[in-house]
Parts: structure tokens; C-alpha cells; sequence
């Protein structure tokens, strides 16, 4: 086993080449990533930097190809900035020819592509230059089809000159324009030798299919447009001129044909490059338009609720709610500052009390860390440090915006001017270190700060501590006016973010079922239509029934008097006939609706054949 | 006969559709339907460059969204129900606002007609196949190409990620159908069939399946299991409709008491069959010519398909 191995190394060490190392490891090497986007798109245009040979897009380092092609020597501005030195070299115009190869010869290196060999290659394709509109499906075919008569004779060529273009990559609008020309000149001939010259009167409208007519003027219009040679304007001014002169049958293979008016009552010709002679007839097209289709579909819209407009209303109501509590929010936060004020101005007017100062001072031993300087500070007057070390390092950053804040009430930002910047501070105005100095504390103020039972239960106590001297509770109104404000910030932010979704829904409600939308969509509802179509069989239905029911009311009368007139005579009849059989008729003719028909109808022949037999 | 009462073609219990609404208002064939994946939503593209978004159950119009130069093939919602992507013959596709109703990117790269996009669960990456034969992935906040796979030898037909965005599978005329890993943009998996793949999506929940159509008018059902190599295999097939010619889509409605799998077909009808038993369950008629999208209502049993010829879309309810 073993020697079989040996051999089997052996042989394989064989073709440990060099190059098929390499081979391999491209292979096996992950896709490359160039660029500063990092990504493995190596399609577009891209320049390497010849001192650290890193591949760059052109549209990454704001350098189009043309101008590559003028680069000698490219540096990116990375390599630029840490060697000054460095610096882009342009070509010369003027050089030896022996320069000029070397020259070209790199500039093509730098401006093409890396070499890939893990991944397919994108097929390139020759820049061919062809003459077409760019975006008709015969432009839009990249590759010759080979299957066609031109591609098949072109296989036979070898050389260049004669190559025919493939049938399907001709662009259809210059056959057509092709087409139009050939005819044009066609008929021009036949107009010079025919004699008979067709007098068209206005009554005699040949009607044109539209659509023929108006595909040939609007590409007619796209031709020229894309193509500003003079040359086609001047044709397409010899059409217009040639049309006036004579009008044949043959209208399709025409560029400027006239036309109708659009409007159903004008018989003048449709003005150039629209459907109808005038404004008045295109508006009153409009207007019938729309009187005829608009009501109809208002009442379709109308048949069944739109979702969305429910949804947006109750969106809508929600939102109006919200805003409601953010503002009473608002609110309080204000009454919470304006205790707060009151406390520290009734504070101020109280004075220290010399014998209870020491009393209350808990001493603490040790030291801490700043947060922000990182020295070591006693416990003691830590948080004064604190304090004053956070502002000193805050003030040297400026924080603001360009726009002043336009907030009514109590200005919440600091908004001082920064002539420098030209902004706005957006600090809090209670907490600006930069623009608001500390106020002089009085030596006869005391602290003030509502004393805490357990930690959250506040209680009438405060800390009577001279202001100066007090450890703990150092700028503890600032903090607490700081707090009030954020707060009062949040909320104004949660009223912008409703004030836009309000925006939104009401747009949304405002845009739905527009006069346009109704117009050109209709939404047909085959449910509705059926329950539609069942309640008015249930009406006919009920009609018939009403209808049988005044016939039966009507025969009935014709029975009653029928039967009054038989009651006379059966008078005599009854002298004789036992009184059953007449109460059985009155019962029968005073019956009503339940009665059936079937049995008045054979009471009454009854009574007819009695009234027979009886005379 | 009133055109829309659905055909009694019932082999199990029926779920009968009935059509619900016509809506119109395109001007020329609907190529893509797709619902929100909130519900409130249907977003219709279409070859006269626009798209429409209507009401999913009311079906009114809501808004057009324009900018794209050529006709659509696909639109695709993200995941909150505020942007589309669409692909266009343009060779460009664009993410729309849907509230604002304007286009928030242009996403230009690929050198021939877009026919496909997605966009993944997180709605930041948009995946979009196009007939140059290449995939691109890109980066939705920057509009920029992040990676282009290539290794089709044809038009891509179709693009979709999976429900956590790790894979993507694309299938395409070259008769393969391949499931490329987002990160490393290798392709971990392929499945050659014999035909022509016209469409292919991930099975919506994380079970590793995949449903492509192929152009010999069978919808299979492959298992490509990360694991095993054996096991990559077709393990269902769905027959009876017809489908050669267009890239018909595919969707699957997991709304109902069952699963069912619903298809467009080029003999004017729409064929449902049971998941997990592949039989027909029903055809919907009322079309006037080939069916070639559908989509399913995310939570309601509602369908919208749209065809080739008229320029309608109908929407059809069952009352299960």
C-alpha cells in the first residue's frame, strides 16, 4: 500500500507546476472585491493605482473613461494623501512613437478589467454603432439570431464590407420610415402622370382606422424628435405640402394625413399633432364624457364601503386621540415646572439656620473616579467635580442646527447664535454649558432639595444645608428643569411623528375616488350584482303575487253582487230548501282572501246553474 | 349561462369559488399580481408601464404608480406593506413608496429586459433575475449592486428568496433550476430537468421545498434538503393543465381548512389542487384568454388572476 502511495505522490509531484498551482488557486480563491465598495462587480469601467495596485470603478473615484484614456500614470487620492509626491500623470500629445506605444499599451492595461477566472465572464459585446430608436424590440436584440437569410449569407462572408444586418435587429421605426419614403416617392411619381386630380369635399370624409393613422404620426413625431436632421423636417413638410394638393384612398402609407375632428357633431379636420379642430370641441368631448360616465360610476363606488376610506377614518380618530394625550401631557409637565418654580423661589426667602448645619452632614470616606476626566476625587465633592468637569469638556463641542426653534411658550433649546457655524445651540436652555453661566449663589441661600423618605416617598422636608457647602444635592434644580424639559421634548417629537401620519390619512382620503381614477377604472362586483338580481326576481315575483290577489278581490266583488242578486231569488228557493245550503253559500261569499278559488269558482257556477235552473 | 359560476368539477369536498369582482381600468395586459402581506392591498403591473393598487377585498382603485418606460413582468411587496419593487423591460426596476405614491430608487445594472424580483423578509436586499442570464442582488437603502451570480446559460425566469433571506432560487430556460447562498453567492444546489423552468418559489414556511413549473405543463414539487445528497428529488408532480408557451405563476393558499395550490393554464381556466393529495380540485372559468398570474389573499380566501387578453382582473371568493 504504501508504495502505491509513494508512486502515486511521485507521479503527482510530476505536475506540481508552478502554473497549475496558481491555476488552482484562483480557483479555489474566493471571488475578489475591489474597489472602495467593496464588491465583486467588475462590469462597469474600472482604473488600477499603480502603487498599490488596487482596481477602482470609475464612477467611484470620479473618473470617466475618456478621461483614462488621457492617464499615464493613476494614482488614487488615498496613495496621493500618505505620498505627496505622487501625482497623475497625463499623456503627452506630442511624443516618439516608441513612447507612444509603451504609453497606449499601459493606458489600456490601467482602463480595462481583472481578470476573472472563477466566474463566468460576461459575454462583451462589440460596440457596434447602429442608426435605431434604442427601445423597439428589434433595437432591443443584442445578438444576431443566426437563423435568418441575412445571418446565414453573412456565416458565408468573411469579409467586413458587405455584411447585412441580421432581419431581426433591423429597427422597425426606420423600416417603416424607409417604407413611408419609398412610398412617398412612388406616389409623387404617379402625381406627376395621372391628370386626374381628386377633389375631396368635407362631406366626403374617407373615415381612417385611428389607431393606423395615429401610430404612423406618432412615430412619424419620434423620429423626429430623436433625429434633429434637417433633412427629415423639410420631408415631413413636403408631406404636409403634397397632402394638401392631393388626397388618395391610400392614406396609411402617409406621414401627415388629416382627420376628423374627435367630437362627434364637427365635420372640420383635426388641427396637426391632436384629435380634434379646436379647443371647444376637446372640451366639450370632455364634458360629455363625463357626463355620461360619471354618475354611473360614482354609484358603483358608492354601492359597497371602500375598506381603505373606513380604515382611514378610524386611522384618523386614533391619531386625534393620541395627539389629545400628548397634549394634556404637555400640560402637566407645565404645571410641574411652575411648582418647581414656586419651591425654589419660597426657598430663596428662607434663611439659614447657623446651629443646624453641622448636624446633618453625613461624612463619607473614599474616593472615586471622574467619568469624565478619569482623576481620582474624593467622595465629598465628587459630584461637584462631576459636575464642573462634564461642562468644562461639553462646552468645547458645539451642538446645533441651522433653524431657530419655533416652539411657542417657554423656550425649551438653548438656540444660541453661532456666528461661526451659522446655527442654532440646540441644547437645552437649562443645561447649556457653553452658553449659560452659573448664577452666583448667595452665602445665605440654603439647598432647598425636597428630602426623600426611602428613596422615591417625597416629603415636606428639604436639605437645609447652605447651598455652597451642600455635597449631594449640587445644581439640583437645573437637573430637575433639565428633566422636565427633556420630558416636554419627547412629546413634542410623538406630536410631529402624528402630525405627519395625520397628514397622510387626510391625503389619502382626499385623493380617493378622483375624478380621473372613477374614469379610467371601474370595479364590477358580481356578488352584488346577483343579490341584486334575486331581490328584484323577489319584487316581480311579489307583483305577480300582488297583482293575482287585485285579481281575485276584483272576482270576488263580481261573486257578491252575483250572489246578492241570487240571494233574491233564492229567497223563494229557500221557502222551500233548508236554510243549510244558503248559509253555506253566505258563509262561502263572506269568506275572504283564504278562500280558495277553486271553490268560489264552483259556488258561483253553482249559483249560475241554480239561477239557470231556477228560471 | 352567467359568465363566472365556477364549474362542478368536485372530487373532494368542494371549496367553491365564485367570482367576486371584475376590476378594470389597464389599459393593456396585467402581467403580475401580488396581495399585500397585510391584507389591505392587491398591486397589479402591467405591460402600459404602470402599476395600479387596488382594494384586496373591495377591489376599488386606489392610486397608479408611474415612471417606468417600458412594459412590467413582476412587482413585489415588502414585508411592512410600504414598498414595492418592480421589474421592467426598461432594464431597470424601481422601488416605489406606496403612501407617497412615488419611486424611491432606480435600480439600473442589468444590460437586458428584468422579468423577475423580490424582495427578502427584512426588506432590505431586492433580488432581481433578468434575460442577460445573470442574478443580481441589491442593496435597497443605497440602490447599489451588491452581487451579480451568473451561471445561467439562459434567460432567468424567476428569483425568490427564502422565508429568512439565507437563500435564493432561480430557475431558467437553460433547464436548471438553482439555489444560490446570499452571503458567499455560490450556488449550493442545482436541479436539472428536462424542460424549460418557467417559475420556482420556496415553500413559504422553513421546510426545504421547492415549487417550479416547468414548460411541459407539469408543477413539481423538489426536495432539496440541505444534508443528504440524496435526497435531492422530486417528490410530487401536479398535471391536468396546460402550460408551454408563458411564464404562468404559481400560488399556494394555506388560508383554507386545506392547502391548495393554484395555477393559471393557456386553456382559459384556473386549476386548484389539493396539496397534498395533487388532485384537481377545481377549475375556475371566466377568462377569455390564457391565464398567466394569480395571486392568493395572505388571510382571506380570496384569489385575484388577471390574463392575457382583456386587460381585467377578477377576483373570486370562497365561502369556506
Amino acid at each position: 500500500m504504501s508504495s502505491k502511495h509513494s508512486t502515486q505522490e511521485e507521479i503527482a509531484k510530476q505536475f506540481d507546476l508552478p502554473e497549475r498551482q496558481s491555476k488552482i488557486d484562483t480557483l479555489l480563491r474566493e471571488p475578489e472585491i475591489y474597489c472602495i465598495c467593496r464588491s465583486s462587480d467588475s462590469t462597469r469601467f474600472m482604473i488600477a493605482c499603480d502603487a498599490c495596485e488596487e482596481w477602482y470603478h470609475g464612477d467611484c473615484v470620479n473618473i470617466t473613461q475618456s478621461e483614462a484614456n488621457n492617464i499615464h500614470h493613476y494614482y488614487c487620492q488615498w496613495c496621493i494623501e500618505k505620498d505627496p509626491s505622487l501625482e497623475i500623470e497625463y499623456k503627452k500629445k506630442s511624443g516618439s512613437s516608441g513612447q507612444s506605444k509603451d504609453k497606449s499599451q499601459k493606458s489600456e492595461r490601467k482602463a480595462g478589467r481583472p481578470k476573472k477566472t472563477a466566474e463566468k465572464s460576461y459575454p462583451e459585446e462589440k460596440v457596434e454603432k447602429r442608426k435605431g430608436c434604442g427601445s423597439c424590440t428589434g433595437c432591443l436584440n443584442r445578438r444576431d439570431c443566426g437563423r435568418c437569410e441575412n445571418c446565414k449569407k453573412n456565416k458565408k462572408k468573411e469579409s467586413e464590407k458587405n455584411k447585412k444586418t441580421c432581419l431581426k435587429r433591423i429597427c422597425i421605426e426606420s423600416k417603416e420610415k424607409d417604407a413611408i419614403q419609398k412610398s412617398m416617392k412612388e406616389e409623387a411619381s404617379s402625381i406627376l402622370t395621372s391628370k386626374v386630380v381628386n377633389v375631396v369635399e368635407e362631406d366626403d370624409w374617407v373615415p381612417t382606422p385611428p389607431p393606423v393613422a395615429s401610430t404612423s404620426t406618432k412615430k412619424q413625431k419620434a423620429i423626429n424628435r430623436k433625429s434633429k436632421k434637417k433633412t427629415e423636417t423639410k420631408t415631413r413638410k413636403k408631406y404636409v405640402v403634397k397632402d394638401s394638393d392631393s388626397r388618395s384612398s391610400d392614406d396609411e402609407s402617409k406621414g401627415e394625413e388629416q382627420r376628423q375632428c374627435y367630437w362627434y357633431e364637427c365635420l372640420n379636420a383635426a388641427r396637426s399633432g391632436s384629435k380634434y379642430c379646436s379647443d371647444e370641441c376637446g372640451i366639450r368631448l370632455a364634458s360629455d364624457r363625463i357626463y355620461r360616465l360619471l354618475p354611473g360610476r360614482i354609484q358603483e363606488w358608492s354601492l359597497t364601503p371602500a375598506v381603505a376610506e373606513e380604515k382611514n377614518k378610524k386611522d384618523l380618530e386614533d391619531i386625534r386621540r393620541k395627539q389629545l394625550e400628548c397634549r394634556t401631557a404637555l400640560n402637566e409637565l407645565e404645571n410641574r415646572r411652575n411648582t418647581l418654580d414656586a419651591h425654589i423661589e419660597k426657598i430663596q426667602q428662607i434663611a439659614i439656620d447657623p446651629d443646624a448645619d453641622d448636624e446633618e452632614v453625613e461624612e463619607e470616606e473614599g474616593s472615586i473616579a471622574c467619568v469624565t476626566c478619569g482623576h481620582e476625587v474624593a467622595v465629598k465633592t465628587c459630584i461637584k467635580h462631576m459636575e464642573r468637569c462634564y461642562n468644562k469638556y461639553e462646552s468645547q463641542t458645539s451642538f446645533g442646527s441651522g433653524y431657530k426653534t419655533t416652539l411657542e411658550g417657554t423656550p425649551i433649546f438653548c438656540d444660541f447664535y453661532n456666528a461661526a457655524n451659522g446655527t442654532y445651540c440646540k441644547r437645552l436652555k437649562v443645561l447649556c454649558p457653553e452658553h449659560s453661566k452659573e448664577l452666583k449663589v448667595k452665602d445665605t441661600t440654603i439647598c432647598g432639595y425636597p428630602l426623600l423618605q426611602n428613596v422615591i416617598g417625597p416629603t415636606k422636608a428639604f436639605c437645609k444645608i447652605s447651598k455652597k457647602r451642600c455635597n449631594r444635592h449640587h445644581c439640583w434644580e437645573k437637573l430637575r428643569r433639565a428633566e422636565i424639559d427633556l420630558e416636554k421634548v419627547r412629546y413634542w417629537l410623538k406630536l410631529d411623528e402624528l402630525l405627519e401620519q395625520e397628514r397622510q390619512c387626510k391625503q389619502a382620503l382626499t385623493n380617493r375616488a378622483g375624478v380621473l381614477g372613477l374614469l379610467l377604472h371601474s370595479t364590477f362586483d358580481h356578488e352584488l350584482r346577483e343579490k341584486i338580481q334575486k331581490q328584484m326576481a323577489e319584487a316581480e315575483l311579489k307583483q305577480k303575487l300582488a297583482e293575482e290577489e287585485q285579481m281575485k278581490q276584483q272576482r270576488q266583488k263580481q261573486h257578491r253582487m252575483h250572489d246578492d242578486m241570487n240571494l233574491e231569488y233564492d229567497d223563494f228557493e229557500m221557502k222551500q230548501q233548508p236554510s243549510k245550503s244558503r248559509e253555506h253559500r253566505k258563509a262561502h261569499a263572506h269568506s275572504s282572501s283564504s278562500s280558495n278559488v277553486t271553490t268560489e269558482e264552483m259556488t258561483a257556477s253553482k249559483l249560475y246553474k241554480r239561477m239557470a235552473s231556477g228560471n | 349561462m352567467e359568465e363566472g359560476m365556477s364549474s362542478t368539477n368536485f372530487s373532494v369536498k368542494p371549496k367553491p369559488y365564485t367570482l367576486l369582482k371584475t376590476l378594470s381600468g389597464h389599459s393593456k395586459a396585467v402581467t403580475s399580481l401580488k396581495f399585500s402581506p397585510d391584507g389591505n392591498w392587491l398591486a397589479s403591473g402591467s405591460a402600459d408601464n404602470k402599476i395600479r393598487i387596488w382594494g384586496a377585498v373591495d377591489g376599488k382603485f386606489l392610486k397608479a404608480l408611474e415612471g417606468h418606460e417600458l412594459g412590467l413582468s413582476e412587482v413585489a411587496w415588502s414585508t411592512n406593506s410600504e414598498r414595492l419593487v418592480s421589474a421592467s423591460d426598461d432594464k431597470t426596476l424601481k422601488v416605489w413608496d406606496v403612501n407617497e405614491g412615488t419611486c424611491l430608487e432606480t435600480l439600473e445594472g442589468h444590460s437586458d429586459f428584468v422579468v423577475s424580483c423580490d424582495f427578502d423578509f427584512f426588506s432590505s436586499l431586492v433580488v432581481s433575475g433578468s434575460f442577460d442570464q445573470t442574478v443580481r442582488i441589491w442593496i435597497e437603502d443605497t440602490g447599489r449592486c451588491a452581487t451579480v451570480l451568473s451561471g445561467h446559460a439562459e434567460p432567468v425566469t424567476c428569483v425568490r428568496f427564502n422565508h429568512d433571506a439565507s437563500l435564493i432560487v432561480s430557475s431558467s430556460y437553460d433547464k436548471f433550476c438553482r439555489i444560490w447562498d446570499v452571503g458567499t453567492g455560490n450556488c449550493v444546489k442545482s436541479l436539472f430537468t428536462g424542460t424549460a423552468v418557467s417559475f420556482a418559489i420556496f415553500f413559504p414556511t422553513g421546510s426545504k421545498f421547492v415549487i417550479l413549473t416547468t414548460l411541459n405543463s407539469k408543477i413539481r414539487v423538489w426536495k432539496y434538503d440541505g444534508g443528504n445528497e440524496g435526497a435531492n428529488k422530486i417528490i410530487r408532480s401536479f398535471k391536468g393543465h396546460k402550460n408551454e408557451e408563458y411564464c404562468i405563476n404559481v400560488a399556494l393558499s394555506l388560508t383554507g381548512p386545506k392547502q391548495w395550490l393554484i395555477a393559471g393554464s393557456e386553456d382559459r381556466l384556473i386549476y386548484l389542487w389539493d396539496y397534498r393529495t395533487g388532485k384537481i380540485v377545481q377549475k375556475l372559468d371566466g377568462h377569455a384568454g390564457e391565464v398567466l398570474s394569480i395571486a392568493c389573499h395572505p388571510t382571506q380566501n380570496v384569489i385575484a388572476s388577471a390574463d392575457r387578453k382583456d386587460n381585467l382582473i377578477r377576483l373570486w371568493r370562497s365561502n369556506m
